[in-house]
């Protein structure tokens, strides 16, 4: 249940100076009444500032662009209302680099909160850098299963979807509307690609799948033509390939090439998305958390704004970026606050809902902080030319004529709260 | 319209207060509905008494927003094409003569126009430019764009105070409010509503506004007098999805079309509670009244048909089925005189 937004009226003329503010305060000789000094700037802090921190790179630049186009909307919102909205953006990718980047934003820029999460290894340290600094922390790209775990830190939230939802939304589609029930798995060596599996064959029962076999792919494994002969074998109707970006890319054109009777899918990476290197070849069914063919519920204007801004489509980490910051935005209105644990305690709370151009209010799961909101499964469109993809299918689903909350409907995809192995510490 | 073989008999008796005049005649002088049909680019025209279909009026493409004069004479209906990054000649709002049901002039209106509302004394029309971010104020003697107003991101619903000072601007990506002062045609100031607002209406005596919000599922009451926000309201436990909202002439009710629900929401405008919940037809989003507040129309955009509502009962008595596809917004004209 989403409350009003405390209608302050903001008059055409510009809003008080924190000088301003504190001078009517000693005027008024009500200084003291008023709290702290540090509480009055807070009362009167009409500029606000967030941080973006990502690493070099395809998938930075993607969520920096998205995150840029927010900016420049709760920039321009903020003006209507009397206030300042700016982003800052910085490069960082080891630990130390993230450490540093944090550090400056918090305590020369005043940022309120750090967007990223681009990669692995930046998620896990700016997740670890915002809880010291008690600042929220959006992680708008990393879906890493064992990383999340590890990290379930209080003030970080989760605007990229979960393994556990992406795997959730295949399932559901690939067996309960296509009928694709026997899978064979092709995982890398890895904790991240066990934890996957794991999640994915439990998946795949749920839906009355069956799992007919797994292959574990080792670090440097480029030739699959063995592993396409062995899955052949085993008779599946899919195949779930969860590699690393570079492998997946080998394995789908040696896929291609041998055009075996199975279909191919698995849990990462937009196809749509811009990519450092060759481009993925067009097969399979993937699923992604946007697409630039989406129209309802305002999807085609943002779609169309952010073409206009950057002359490229929106991708699912653009998207991610964007809402990332919208949140933010949204959230200090709403809570009327800046304070990190604050602004927790409102994301948590039936409240904070917030529209993402998918149809249905999405809000954070309290108990491992994942935004509910549906998953898209996309496939190679029909007809010449390369590089497209379309939309199959959007999931949840629910049954035709079937009247359910949109909360309910939306945590059929991801891990409940007795399945989740996130542990929140209390907020101080 | 043909008359009945008694008609001298009937016209007498009704004078004399014993009958109510023969249908014909009441269907004569009865308000028209105008739907705007945003798929096909027609009007389509109602007749209140008889709920028929009694014309169809081709307008150009995507026909949204829907209103009347304050003299009645002529309805506006807002045109778009699918180039919304830009302003064409598409992009209009077209002027109907109600008598001969033609269309007389198209307004230039900014880009990609979708609501508006035009100001009581009939002088300016304020149009919301979805696209641009922008509310265009139209000289309606002059045709002339006399001011373009900054407002939030994707402004939809446009609504005016009845005594014409304020206009109100949704936005639905910013959340917003905008408030126009139509003394100087600037923004005086801007708030927060709750999630994707898409319609606001004033209250007839000018205290009070309505905004739907179309994701959070409410609808936000609001102080015009200080325009804030004094309180909200939870429609179907925040899944409804509103869209369209207009209240009733005498103040009491107001009514809001759910999309999502397929239904009508009726609030006690004392107590803001929600008295009634009314199944119509698939996606309601424009919803109308009429003047003498006994019926209530509702745009279905989906099963292409038009909802009929006696208020007295709170249940649908009528469905039309337009000669259109996608019903969006209704207006309703009273005959002149009446």
């Amino acid at each position: 249940m989403v409350g009003g937004a405390g209608g302050r009226q903001v008059p055409a003329s510009r809003a008080w100076t924190r000088r301003e503010v504190l001078g009517a305060a000693i005027a008024a000789g009500g200084l003291a009444a008023l709290g702290s000094p540090a509480e009055l700037l807070a009362a009167a802090q009409q500029d606000l500032r967030v941080g973006l921190v990502v690493p070099g790179g395809a998938a930075g630049e993607a969520m920096e662009r998205g995150a840029t186009l927010g900016a420049e909307e709760a920039a321009r919102t903020a003006g209507l209302l009397g206030r300042t909205f700016e982003l800052v953006a910085v490069r960082a990718a080891d630990r130390e680099g993230v450490d540093e980047a944090v550090r400056r934003l918090v305590a020369e820029r005043g940022v309120y909160a750090i967007i990223g999460g681009a990669d692995e290894g930046s998620f896990a340290a700016l997740s670890d850098a915002a809880e010291r600094h008690g600042v929220l922390f959006l992680n708008a790209g990393c879906a890493d299963p064992v990383a999340r775990d590890e990290h379930c830190r209080r003030h970080t939230l989760h605007v990229a979807a979960s393994a556990a939802m992406y795997v959730d939304a295949l399932a559901q589609w690939l067996v309960g509307e296509a009928g694709l029930r026997r899978w064979c798995f092709v995982n890398a060596a890895t904790p991240s690609g066990t934890a996957v599996y794991q999640r994915a064959q439990r998946a795949l029962e749920a839906q009355g799948g069956e799992a007919v076999g797994r292959i574990e792919v080792a670090a440097g494994t480029d030739d699959f033509g063995a592993p396409l002969r062995d899955i052949e074998r085993t008779g599946a109707d899919l195949v779930f390939v969860d590699l690393a970006e570079e492998q997946r890319r080998r394995f789908l054109e040696q896929y291609s090439a041998a055009a075996p009777g199975f279909e191919v899918t698995g849990p990462f990476g937009d196809p749509g998305a811009p990519g450092d290197g060759a481009p993925r070849p067009r097969v399979g069914i993937w699923p992604t958390l946007w697409h630039h063919t989406l129209s309802r519920y305002g999807a085609t204007q943002l779609n169309e704004r952010f073409r206009t801004r950057f002359g490229l489509p929106m991708d699912a980490l653009g998207w991610a970026g964007w809402f990332a910051v919208k949140v933010a935005w949204e959230a200090v209105n709403r809570a009327s606050t800046t304070r990190g644990s604050e602004l927790v305690r409102f994301l948590e709370s039936e409240r904070a809902a917030f529209d993402g151009h998918k149809g249905r209010p999405l809000s954070f799961r309290p108990w491992d902080h994942q935004l509910r909101q549906p998953v898209h499964l996309v496939k190679p469109a029909a007809g010449p030319g390369g590089g497209e993809w379309e939309v199959v299918a959007e999931l949840p689903r629910a049954a035709r004529g079937q009247a359910i909350a949109s909360q309910e409907l939306l945590d059929r995809l991801g891990d409940g709260e007795a399945e989740s192995r996130c542990r929140l510490a209390p907020l101080s | 319209m043909k008359r009945s073989p008694c008609w001298r008999l009937w016209i007498g008796l009704a004078f004399a207060g014993a009958l109510p005049p023969p249908a014909g005649a009441q269907a004569q002088d009865a308000p028209l509905a105008y739907v705007s049909n945003e798929r096909s680019g027609t009007v389509t025209v109602i007749n209140t008494a008889t709920n028929e279909v009694v014309g169809t009026i081709a307008v150009g493409p995507g026909p949204r927003g829907i209103q009347v004069s304050p003299d009645g004479r002529r309805v506006y209906v807002a045109l778009s094409d699918l180039a919304r990054t830009v302003e064409t000649d598409a992009d209009a709002i077209a002027e109907i003569d109600v008598a001969s049901g033609k269309i007389t002039r198209r307004l230039r209106a900014g880009s990609d126009p979708e609501q508006f509302a035009v100001s009581p004394d009939g002088q300016k029309l304020f149009a919301s430019n979805e696209d641009a971010g922008t509310a265009s104020i139209i000289a309606l003697d002059t045709e002339e764009v006399i001011a373009t107003l900054t407002v939030g991101i994707e402004p939809e619903g446009v609504a005016i105070s009845p005594d014409g000072r304020w206009v109100y601007v949704t936005a639905e990506t910013s959340n917003t409010v905008s408030v126009i002062d139509t003394h100087d045609n600037r923004v005086a100031a801007s708030f927060l509503v709750d999630v994707r607002p898409r319609a606001a209406t004033f209250s007839p005596d000018g205290k009070r506004a309505y905004v739907t919000s179309e994701i959070s599922g409410t609808v936000s009451v609001v102080d015009t007098e200080t325009h804030q926000v004094i309180e909200t309201i939870v429609l179907e436990d925040g899944e409804a999805k509103p869209v369209g909202v207009v209240v009733s002439p005498d103040g009491k009710r107001v009514y809001v079309a759910n999309g999502h629900a397929n239904s009508v929401s009726v609030i006690d405008a004392d107590t803001n509670r929600v008295i009634a919940t009314i199944p119509v037809g698939r996606r309601p989003w424009g919803l109308a009244i009429t003047p003498d507040g006994k019926k209530l129309y509702t745009a279905n955009g989906i099963s292409n048909d038009v909802s009929v509502i006696d208020t007295s009962t709170n249940e649908v008595i009528a469905t039309v089925k337009v000669e259109g596809e996608g019903p969006w917004g209704i207006a309703i004209v009273s005959p002149p005189g009446g």
